[in-house]
């Protein structure tokens, strides 16, 4: 069963019931293979549409992640449950569990993966039975950035709860012994080292994942050593790699929660003379207004005199195509192309428009944007909206949109041979961003009209 | 995009029911069984179908049955009837499946399958009802719409499904605002079934459908059941077990006696 990967964190969705017979089928080998390759934070189970599991169900799933737990360290465990279902594994398997519960899929991914957008500041209450797990829930939020608010006992839990966007009650925190987990925090890329950093870290580190947010614009990648127990001279001379490789990006590399204990002199030297900046803590790093100011600009320098190239140029008809049917198929209208010139990016009526930028990577290099007028941007992402949407969710929408349409583009380029990645999508609610981070950039614009309404492709390099 | 021409121009392409099934059929509502097997082993395609299925293990025959009295006679008239309405999704089952990793004889193990422990699950409740029993013989028909229909958009629809959690009930829903259940209460339309059973093909698969009288915990057991066949290995695999939204059913003294009947099955 292919699972849905989010935020770092791949969910499987079974439907029905879970027995020995097709727990197998649900994780298959397959798919830890894949889980393996892909170096995710989490794997976990949704039992949200599952009406009954038995133990022998549930211990073949947990053998197949466990799989995956062991070859690169994968947070792994389900969630999306009801308390009848949470009470039944707890049942299931008295002994200390090697797995996590989590109340729902957003509540895993404040535990997990490397987007804690939604979660900041948001109030999130714990309240668990067992004492030990509450307080392990809420360090490990802590750890994370978040400031959840811990209830004393049941009234104090139940006067609290109106008022908490995400409440852990039915949760359980199995060992979190991955290392790296990586999650973003004001435009900086904090990866949280545990444990001894050796020669296994270069191993399991997410190397695309990290060449992807460098691509993406992210300039301040920060290592914190803070439970880390010592770093030896093979991790400092990866993260030291690291470094010189960002550079070229202009990215920089800091490190926190060192001391004498946990790294020699003369590797910190190391890491000095490779550019990597050491400081105390995250607190110090997060108060230097001045890196703080670059982690923030970073993401909407403008390139200058960057034009089309003709490796792009030659995959445009794939790239043209690859949109008008992905926009057709999901719209149910009929798009026209008016024109294709090479030029700046240039919109008619900034004030009325949504917009979306990818980057494309790989044997093709590129970004590729796609300008909306508002009210088509709406129905050609109906499918993927609810009913009463607003702005914010068509916007949010349309990243979905163009990842569907960079999956399709993908797709296609592969048939010439051709193998390119994309990064995740940025979204405009203000055309007028977009345009500065265009500004001095010629590419490919087609123009095109679906249901008399205007829409731009414009890809550049 | 799907739309309403698209199902349109589909159900354009359904044929009609051959005129010896329709006689046959005609002659077990009769209930007639031996002459009902004469007229069915006119039609070899038929004999071969029924032979098919009831020769599956599921069925636990120990001998090969052969030929068309002794199927008639060993399976009694509910059973046959539901299995010819069965062979009808023959006529429109695709020779190579595309969207989803499946083929004729997995199509008929399903059909065999949900026939087979429909038949423990009337027998617990004690319950026979003829108009529901022909309802879920079209059922599977469900299967065959999405692959037709998702045919030409599947590259865009797996894409769209590797990015969004969607059943491909919930994308085939906001493209043409119809359910497949729908659309196989059409098919059925055409194959002159009554009002009635397509009223039921339509409401089986809508999950905020609850009226239905009397027949109410049948229907239950049924959704229950398609639940439960659609999280079997084999449609796992074929990547058919998030085809529908059915609602999950959280009823224990329901589930404990659904799992009581399968589960005596199985170990039988």
């Amino acid at each position: 069963m292919k699972p849905l990967v989010k935020q770092k964190i791949a969910f499987f969705s079974p439907v029905g019931f879970i027995d020995g017979e097709n727990a197998v089928d649900i994780v298959s080998p397959q798919d830890i293979d894949y889980l393996i390759r892909a170096k995710l934070e989490g794997s976990f189970i949704s039992l949200k549409k599952v009406i009954f599991f038995n133990k022998r169900g549930i211990t073949l799933l947990i053998e197949s992640l466990q799989k995956v737990k062991d070859e690169c360290g994968t947070v792994i465990g389900f969630c999306d449950y009801d308390i009848k279902k949470y009470k039944m594994i707890l049942d299931m398997f008295p002994e200390n569990l090697n797995f996590s519960l989590f109340d729902t899929i957003d509540i895993v991914t404040l535990f997990v993966g490397d987007d804690l957008k939604s979660a900041k500041d948001k109030n999130i209450l714990i309240y668990v039975s067992k004492n030990e797990q509450k307080n392990q829930l809420a360090m490990e939020l802590y750890e994370r950035g978040l400031s959840p608010i811990v209830a004393k006992n049941e009234s104090d839990f139940l006067e609290k709860r109106n008022d908490a966007e995400f409440v852990i009650e039915n949760a359980y925190l199995g060992k979190l012994d991955k290392t790296p987990t990586v999650y973003i925090k004001d435009n900086v890329i904090v990866y949280t080292l545990k444990g001894f950093v050796d020669s296994s870290f270069a191993k399991k580190f997410d190397m695309l994942y990290h060449i992807n947010s460098l691509k993406v614009g992210f300039k301040i990648f920060l290592f914190d050593c803070d439970a880390a127990s010592s770093v030896n001279v093979h991790g400092v001379n990866f993260i030291c790699k690291l470094s010189t490789a960002g550079a070229e990006y202009g990215a920089v590399v800091v490190m926190t929660g060192l001391n004498s204990r946990k790294v020699t002199d003369k590797l910190s030297n190391d890491l000095e003379d490779a550019g990597v900046l050491v400081y105390p803590d995250m607190k110090a790093l997060f108060s230097d207004d001045e890196i703080m100011k670059e982690a923030h600009d970073s993401s909407s320098v403008a390139k200058k005199n960057k034009g089309i190239t003709k490796k792009l140029v030659s995959s445009l008809s794939v790239i043209i195509e690859s949109t008008v049917k992905t926009i057709e198929v999901l719209s149910g209208y009929n798009t026209n192309k008016n024109s294709i010139k090479i030029q700046p990016l240039s919109i008619l009526n900034p004030e009325k428009v949504l917009s979306v930028s990818l980057g494309l990577y790989g044997d093709v290099e590129g970004v590729f944007i796609l300008v909306f007028e508002k009210t088509i941007a709406k129905k050609a992402c109906k499918i993927l909206l609810e009913e009463d949407s607003e702005e914010s969710d068509v916007l949010e929408a349309l990243g979905e949109f163009i990842h569907i349409i960079g999956g399709k583009i993908s797709q296609q380029l592969q048939k010439k041979n051709i193998k390119i990645d994309v990064t995740m999508p940025r979204t405009f609610d203000c055309a007028e961003d977009l345009l500065v981070s265009q500004k001095e950039t010629k590419g490919a614009q087609v123009d095109l009209s679906a249901n008399g309404e205007n829409l731009i492709i414009f890809l550049t390099r | 995009m799907l739309s309403e021409v698209t199902i349109n121009n589909y159900i354009e392409t359904i044929p009609p029911i051959p005129k010896i099934v329709k006689r046959c059929v005609k002659i077990l509502d009769d209930g007639d069984l031996v002459y009902a097997a004469d007229i069915a082993s006119e039609d070899r395609a038929l004999i071969h179908y029924l032979q098919s299925i009831v020769n599956k293990p599921i069925f636990g025959f120990r001998g090969e049955i052969k030929n068309a009295r002794q199927i008639f006679g060993i399976l009694g008239l509910s059973k046959v009837k539901q299995l010819i309405y069965g062979y009808y999704l023959l006529l429109i089952l695709p020779k190579k499946w595309e969207v989803f990793d499946f083929n004729a004889s997995l199509f008929q193990d399903f059909q065999a399958r949900l026939i087979h422990n429909w038949e423990k699950i009337v027998k617990f409740l004690d319950k026979d009802n003829a108009s529901i029993n022909q309802a879920i013989s079209i059922i599977p028909a469900t299967f065959i719409v999405c692959e037709m229909l998702f045919r030409d958009i599947n590259s865009t629809v797996s894409i769209l499904r590797n990015k969004k959690q969607m059943s491909y009930e919930t994308i085939f829903y906001k493209m043409t605002d119809r359910s497949f259940f729908e659309v196989a209460s059409l098919i059925a339309k055409k194959w002159d079934f009554s009002d009635n059973i397509l009223e039921i093909i339509k409401k089986i698969g809508d999950a905020k459908e609850g009226d239905f009288g009397e027949n109410a915990l049948i229907i239950s057991y049924f959704r229950l059941l398609l639940i439960y066949e659609m999280s079997r290995p084999s449609i796992v695999k074929a990547g058919l077990s998030d085809l529908f939204n059915l609602e999950p059913i959280f009823n224990d003294e329901l589930m404990n006696n659904f799992y009581k009947i399968i589960q005596e099955e199985e170990i039988r």
